[in-house]
């Protein structure tokens, strides 16, 4: 795991393990305190229910009393009960309808002692029919009784309770009470997420996942639908709606994920951010420093920063230097036994050059002091290999001729230089340019040398571009560093060709690599080696289709340097 | 007969079977009259205004005159030759001619192959053949039928006579504020005035029957519920209006001759009594038989939209239906197109309205389907 990938997650730990323990204690706490205050409601509820129930068992009672003392002393009751008076017929088949709208009941029914159903409020023309179920069971109960009877549209559900009264001697029972519409439930639960719900005695226990039942209280139960009613147990169970809390839980949960996700987020961003400013400056050195051998020494560890990563750039800067100069160093104990070398192949050369040349000079002497008149013809045989040896000397000469000369450390000016290079360059078609600082900056080092570099430099930048229309190659100047840092000359080689991609760059300071027909591979490789023995560094920007740019950086010459 | 109503006075006089065509326009019969001269010189009543037929039919049954002066027949006994009064006028207020009658009956669905008429050629200006579907009697009856009405022009109505709807009102209180002539079938209202020197209360003539028609039979038929007398009387307890177990004749006894359409029977059948939602005779009545099922049945009331009864009766998917029948009618086939065929029909009670009149209102007449006619009304001094 890379150090960037540790610091990633670590930052992502530190931000969201503290939150999501935050969001499990909330949660856990409003947990508990919800299912104490449900369970103080519903005790309060229950509470209630049962004295609502009450009230209304006292109200019913005191509706039927007063409907019994009044119709005790009705006369058109009396005249059709007792004497079957046509004329009062209609009157006490509509007299519980009426009453039963009056004193706010949805139930109200007159029968004899036989059980006959004299007048129906809730189902007028129920009259005559025979239900002696009703009252017999209704008058042993003090309570209320839950009754399960008809209307002509569909069966009804009402809490009932009895009362008689006598009328010239015969019993008459009144039973009446009131509706228990689902409305009627929903206003006893007095809570959205508590529920009462009647429960018959044949329906299945409440068993759902969606609520839990808190309490149960059972009420008396007569279905006067069946074939053999009796007094059953219904009950009213109080159960509580599992929506609510878990609405709730899941809302809890729902923001406490979304901050979850949003804080996951920007800590990603962040981390993602962080680890890439600290690590980045990281790999850039590494990459500068892999790329770190003798012969390419050039990298720049230059840094602003003042952090730990500035410090370990300077650091490598410095050991970079060191290497440098010691590399330097190195090259000339090279050079010096190359020279030693040198002088041996030299010796060895010339004395392969001289040798044809002594053997024909012996010949010409030993034919001069024996045969002088066949002189003239010998020498015309021999002359041939005169000449070829003379020539291998003159090219063995030339060919030394370009290895380098001792160093001066002088200052050079390097604008002198450049002007005095382009005006020898030989180009066809090419503009050349030099954009020359007016500084006239100098440096330390070798004019002759420093020539050979820019002749290297700008007839490669020459060559790129030859046959090209519009192109330029243009050589810059100018003083950089100073104020704190070492002061260097920049020497800027550009020019408008094809580029070179990063393999081919990487090829290009070898020796005896080379893109040209008749090219010795051995520019560039000079030009890198005259940089390092003048201690200046070499940087080359360029990408495929965009051009090339030599960066030369030389030490630049003290004020009282000599010229 | 109720407290407080006086006794249907029924003046049968003229009734008998007259030569076709002549009639009496001189007749009294079938007329009303309060026990009080005519004084007032207008009257207000909430009667339903009706057009005329070419051809009235009095509480008896005898033809008289209306659209038509006189009426003959041909040999054959089912081309009648009508002649239309002289001054008739359309309600347009432009003369209402013989074409013009018959371009309202076709227009109307009256005349061809399914219309009680099967043709009709217009001889002149007031005269036009009618051939009818079948022979009929000594007079076209079927013309007396109300689909044969047309409005007259206002000018032509009664004058002095003022119409008006009671939509939703207590009778009681448009007697309160001045209508002198209604129709109702509340017995409260006659108890109300019964007790008020300027009102008189009639019974009507028993102008309907309910009827019980119940597609399905089997063992758990209502019709058997039904079949004690007791039980038939008590119907009339709980439809609340004046009321008696139905009596025969019944016009649908002779349905068989009629042709309609055949409903395939529906596979699911409900367990509803259902009746028309405006009608609260049928509503008590369907009540009463859902209360003479044994508990524990499905059985229930409910009440339909007329265009929701239409379809229930012709599918018949429904238990029963309970609904309102004219005691007499001209056209059996037609008054029963919308009853199911294979349905069986128990009659249940025979109803009644009661006629309440402010006393000194012009003369009433009652027709033959029990419709309330005022034909002049005196100026009040006049013999």
């Amino acid at each position: 795991m890379s150090f960037r990938t540790r610091l990633f997650l670590g930052i992502l730990a530190a931000v969201l393990l503290p939150l999501g323990a935050l969001a499990y204690g909330v949660r856990g706490e409003m947990d508990r305190r919800l299912t104490a205050e449900y369970e103080q409601r519903v005790t309060s509820i229950v509470a209630n229910i049962e004295a609502d129930l009450a009230a209304l068992n006292r109200t019913v009672a005191g509706r039927l009393g007063a409907l019994a003392s009044e119709l005790s002393r009705d006369t058109r009751f009396r005249l059709a009960a007792l004497q079957s008076d046509p004329g009062s017929r209609q009157y006490l088949l509509d007299y519980a309808g009426n009453a039963m709208r009056l004193s706010g009941l949805t139930m109200l029914q007159i029968q004899d002692t036989a059980g006959k159903i004299l007048s129906s409020g809730h189902f007028r023309n129920e009259f005559d029919l025979v239900q002696p179920a009703l009252p017999r069971l209704i008058s042993n109960e003090s309570r209320l009784v839950l009754v399960r009877t008809r209307t002509a549209e569909s069966p009804i559900l009402a809490l009932v309770r009895g009362d008689s009264l006598r009328v010239g001697g015969r019993r008459y029972t009144l039973v009446g009470g009131v509706g228990i519409e689902s409305e009627r439930l929903a206003g006893l639960s007095q809570s959205k997420d508590l529920s009462v719900a009647l429960m018959l005695p044949e329906a299945a226990p409440v068993r759902t996942t969606k609520s839990r039942v808190l309490r149960e209280i059972a009420v008396p139960y007569l279905d006067l639908l069946s074939s053999s009613p009796a007094i059953a147990s219904s009950r009213l169970v109080i159960s509580q709606s599992s929506g609510a809390l878990e609405g709730l839980r899941r809302s809890v949960d729902r923001w406490f994920l979304t901050a979850l996700a949003i804080t996951a987020v920007v800590a990603l961003l962040l981390a993602a951010w962080l680890s890439a400013r600290i690590s980045s400056p990281l790999r850039a050195l590494a990459n500068k420093t892999s790329e770190i051998d003798l012969d390419r020494l050039d990298q720049d560890f230059d840094s602003e920063r003042h952090d730990e990563v500035g410090a370990l750039s300077r650091v490598l800067a410095a050991m970079t230097d060191r290497l440098r100069t010691g590399s330097a160093r190195l090259r000339e104990v090279e050079r010096r036994a190359a020279v030693g070398d040198l002088a041996r192949q030299v010796n060895h050369d010339i004395k392969n050059g001289l040798a044809p040349i002594r053997n024909v000079l012996r010949h010409l002497a030993q034919v001069a002091e024996q045969e002088p008149d066949r002189l003239a013809g010998v020498y015309i045989e021999r002359k041939n290999t005169l000449d070829s040896s003379i020539e291998y000397l003159d090219t063995l000469a030339r060919n030394y001729a370009r290895l380098s000369p001792a160093l001066e450390h002088v200052a050079c000016d390097v604008n002198a230089v450049v002007e005095r290079v382009l005006r020898n360059t030989s180009v066809n078609g090419t503009v050349l340019q030099a954009k020359l600082s007016d500084a006239s900056p100098r440096v330390v080092g070798d004019t002759l040398m420093l020539r050979r570099i820019l002749e290297n430099l700008v007839g490669n930048a020459a060559d790129s571009v030859a046959g090209k229309a519009g192109a330029t190659v243009t050589v810059t100047t100018e003083a950089v560093g100073g104020d704190g840092g070492a002061a260097r000359v920049r020497i800027t080689v550009a020019d408008t060709g094809p580029g070179m991609t990063r393999k081919e760059l990487d090829q290009a300071f070898d020796d005896f690599y080379t893109t040209k027909p008749e090219g010795t591979g051995l520019g560039l490789s000079i030009v890198r080696r005259l940089i390092l023995d003048l201690t200046g560094t070499l940087r080359v920007e360029t990408s495929p289709g965009a051009g090339t740019r030599v960066i030369v950086e030389l030490p630049a010459a003290a004020d009282g340097h000599a010229a | 007969m109720r407290r407080g109503s006086v006794t249907l006075a029924l003046l049968i006089l003229g009734c008998a079977p007259k030569p076709v065509p002549s009639i009496e326009p001189a007749s009294e019969a079938c007329r009303l009259f309060a026990d009080a001269p005519q004084r007032l010189a207008t009257v207000t009543v909430a009667l339903p205004e009706n057009g005329v037929t070419p051809i009235r039919l009095d509480c008896r049954g005898s033809a008289r005159p209306g659209l038509a002066t006189s009426w003959s027949h041909d040999a054959s006994g089912r081309t009648w030759t009508i002649t239309l009064r002289d001054n008739a006028l359309g309600s347009d207020g432009r003369p209402l001619t013989a074409d013009r009658l018959a371009a309202s009956w076709s227009e109307r669905g009256l005349v061809g192959a399914t219309g009680l008429v099967d043709s009709i050629i217009v001889l002149d200006d007031r005269r036009l053949a009618v051939m009818l579907g079948q022979v009929g009697d000594s007079v076209p009856s079927i013309l007396a039928d109300p689909a044969f009405s047309v409005p007259l022009a206002a000018e032509q109505r009664p004058a002095g006579v003022k119409f008006e709807q009671l939509t939703g009102e207590d009778p009681r209180d448009a007697l309160d504020r001045g209508t002198d002539i209604l129709v109702t079938q509340n017995p409260a209202v006659v108890e109300y005035v019964a007790g008020q020197p300027d009102f008189v209360s009639f019974n009507l003539p028993w102008t309907q029957t309910y009827v019980l028609l119940e597609p399905g039979s089997g063992t758990d038929s209502l019709a058997r519920a039904l079949s004690d007398s007791q039980v038939q009387r008590s119907l009339a307890d709980a439809a609340r209006v004046d009321a008696r177990p139905a009596e025969p004749p019944f016009w649908w006894s002779e349905l068989s001759a009629c042709t309609a359409h055949t409903a395939a029977e529906p596979q699911h059948r409900s367990s509803r009594v259902v009746y028309p939602e405006d009608d609260e005779v049928a509503r008590r009545l369907a009540e009463r038989i859902v209360a003479l099922t044994p508990p524990g049945t499905e059985v229930r009331t409910a009440a339909l939209k007329p265009a929701e009864l239409g379809v229930a009766l012709r599918n018949g998917s429904e238990k029963a239906y309970v609904l309102a029948a004219p005691r007499r009618s001209l056209a059996p086939c037609r008054d029963a197109s919308g009853w199911p065929r294979t349905a069986s029909i128990l009659p249940l009670i025979d109803t009644r309205d009661f006629l309440i009149v402010r006393r000194g209102s012009p003369p009433l007449s009652v027709e033959w389907d029990g419709t309330i006619r005022i034909d002049s009304i005196r100026t009040p001094g006049t013999p």
